[in-house]
């Protein structure tokens, strides 16, 4: 009756060996999701993997803690003042209020409930280049700064913004997903995105300057079809913007470097590009 | 019925007097308390700093990724459930997973590795000024650890704290990639009878 492996649920060992591997984050994203789909159907499996997370988690608090510099407290306190927090889900009706993608892990072990997934960067050319970038956000710099010039007490000091409407929207929607990649000319971008909206915005920290006659120019791509979403009007090295045109579920957003005005077409190789999915 | 195993994972006893808990915290940096936020930094900022690190080896890197999970706590902490798992875990989990994703994305690095070989991920004993209680912790799972195998322990401790896949796991130390999976598998359920992780 709950014994899965005789039941109907198709018991898979090559599958649930993965379990181990899994509470240990030594998984591929692919397995991960083949895995979860498979914990889905299985409670023994998802018992032991409840229990081998936690047995992880040991492993996790006997690492040596180690004090962080001021500078990153302080970094991060400012960040927040300027960082929008999700939007409590509506559903406090305990089992499943997260969305299905994440609801598994959710259940299966404490384990990060992940509300905006980090998709995975495909970039659609070739693999192995450095656009794989960390797969990670810098969060929601509105601030737009890195550590290094973080350690004034200011707090006002705001990157521009355009669209800031919009960009609420985006941030603040239930649906909200985010990617990050770091950028091949210098620089990291991180994409907002909801499927819901129809919208993006981009955040660039740490961008390059180019000259006058260049300008940052961002694109909606869909297989060989690529629409211009305007270019990146920078002050700073780091701007927040909310990409012009509607966007369909599974674009690539790409930044390229283009003369001063834009171009139609991209001229040049892509310096970022950022699947949504 | 499946009974979820507690997830408390704190160790009994081990009162912080007067101070919040990280829970409490946490619940109050969910209705966009900072004062909270800030203190659940200063509580916990060292530990998640402390595991990234030993993945990332390099401190500036660990401190850029220690950011990333911090911005996230803060942005996701509306959509915390402790009914799922206590603040801490949450926290470290969100650590591990972030650690893991830069080390991935760093390949070249990772490619050095793999031919120096594994002795640098082996646990050892560290500061003699760290806290009693986080010793005693460590201690506690360096002598699980010391009932693995050879080859679970150095399986487990690639993979956690080196943050290899498995496959590259088997690469390391050349055995199939089937004997990895199954080493990290039973290695984990000695590890978590061990420790007494249990429903």
């Amino acid at each position: 009756m709950s014994d899965n492996r005789n039941g109907s649920g198709p018991s898979n060992p090559d599958i649930d060996a993965l379990s181990g591997a899994y509470a240990l984050n030594a998984i591929t994203d692919e397995e991960r999701n083949t895995f979860e789909a498979r914990l889905s159907e299985s409670p023994e499996l998802r018992q032991e993997v409840a229990e081998l997370n936690d047995t992880a988690l040991l492993l996790g608090r006997a690492a040596t803690p180690v004090t962080p510099s001021a500078g990153l407290r302080a970094s991060i306190l400012d960040l927040i003042e300027s960082t929008p927090q999700l939007p409590r889900l509506e559903t406090p009706a305990a089992q499943d209020p997260a969305p299905a993608t994440t609801s598994t892990e959710a259940e299966s072990g404490g384990k990060l409930l992940e509300p905006i997934p980090l998709a995975r960067q495909r970039w659609f050319m070739r693999p192995g280049v450095l656009l794989i970038g960390a797969a990670a956000a810098v969060g929601l710099v509105f601030g737009g700064v890195g550590l290094s010039n973080q350690l004034g007490p200011t707090t006002s000091q705001t990157a521009p913004i355009a669209g800031g409407a919009d960009l609420q929207q985006i941030l603040t929607a239930n649906d909200v997903q985010h990617a990050a990649t770091d950028i091949s000319s210098g620089g990291k971008a991180t994409l907002y995105w909801s499927n819901g909206l129809q919208r993006s915005a981009v955040m660039l920290t740490g961008l390059t300057s180019l000259p006058s006659d260049k300008t940052y120019q961002l694109w909606y791509i869909k297989g060989s079809d690529v629409k211009s979403a305007g270019t990146v009007s920078v002050t700073s090295n780091s701007v927040t913007q909310v990409l012009q045109g509607d966007m369909q579920a599974g674009d690539t957003v790409g930044i390229t470097v283009e003369p001063a005005g834009g171009s139609k077409q991209p001229t040049t190789t892509p310096v970022a590009a950022l699947q949504s999915a | 019925m499946l009974e979820l195993v507690s997830r408390d994972m704190e160790t009994p006893g081990r009162d912080i007097g007067a101070e919040a808990t990280p829970d409490e915290l946490l619940g109050r940096v969910a209705d966009g308390d900072r004062a909270a936020f800030a203190e659940l930094y200063d509580q916990s900022g060292a530990r998640v700093l402390g595991l990234i690190k030993r993945l990332l080896k390099d401190h500036s890197q660990s401190e850029e990724v220690t950011q990333e999970v911090f911005l996230e706590i803060w942005q996701t902490a509306t959509r915390f459930d402790p009914a799922k798992g206590s603040a801490s875990s949450w926290m470290l989990t969100m650590a591990h997973r972030r650690a893991v994703d830069r080390v991935r994305a760093s390949q070249s690095s990772r490619d050095r590795d793999t031919k120096i070989g594994i002795r640098d991920y082996e646990t050892s004993y560290d500061s003699v000024t760290e806290q009693v209680e986080i010793r005693i912790e460590h201690e506690r799972v360096e002598r699980a650890l010391g009932r693995l195998t050879e080859l679970q322990r150095q399986a487990v401790q690639l993979a956690y704290y080196g943050g290899y896949t498995h496959n590259e796991v088997s690469q390391m130390l050349h055995v199939p990639i089937g004997t990895v999976k199954t080493r990290l598998r039973d290695g984990m359920i000695r590890l978590r009878d061990e420790l007494g992780v249990a429903s």
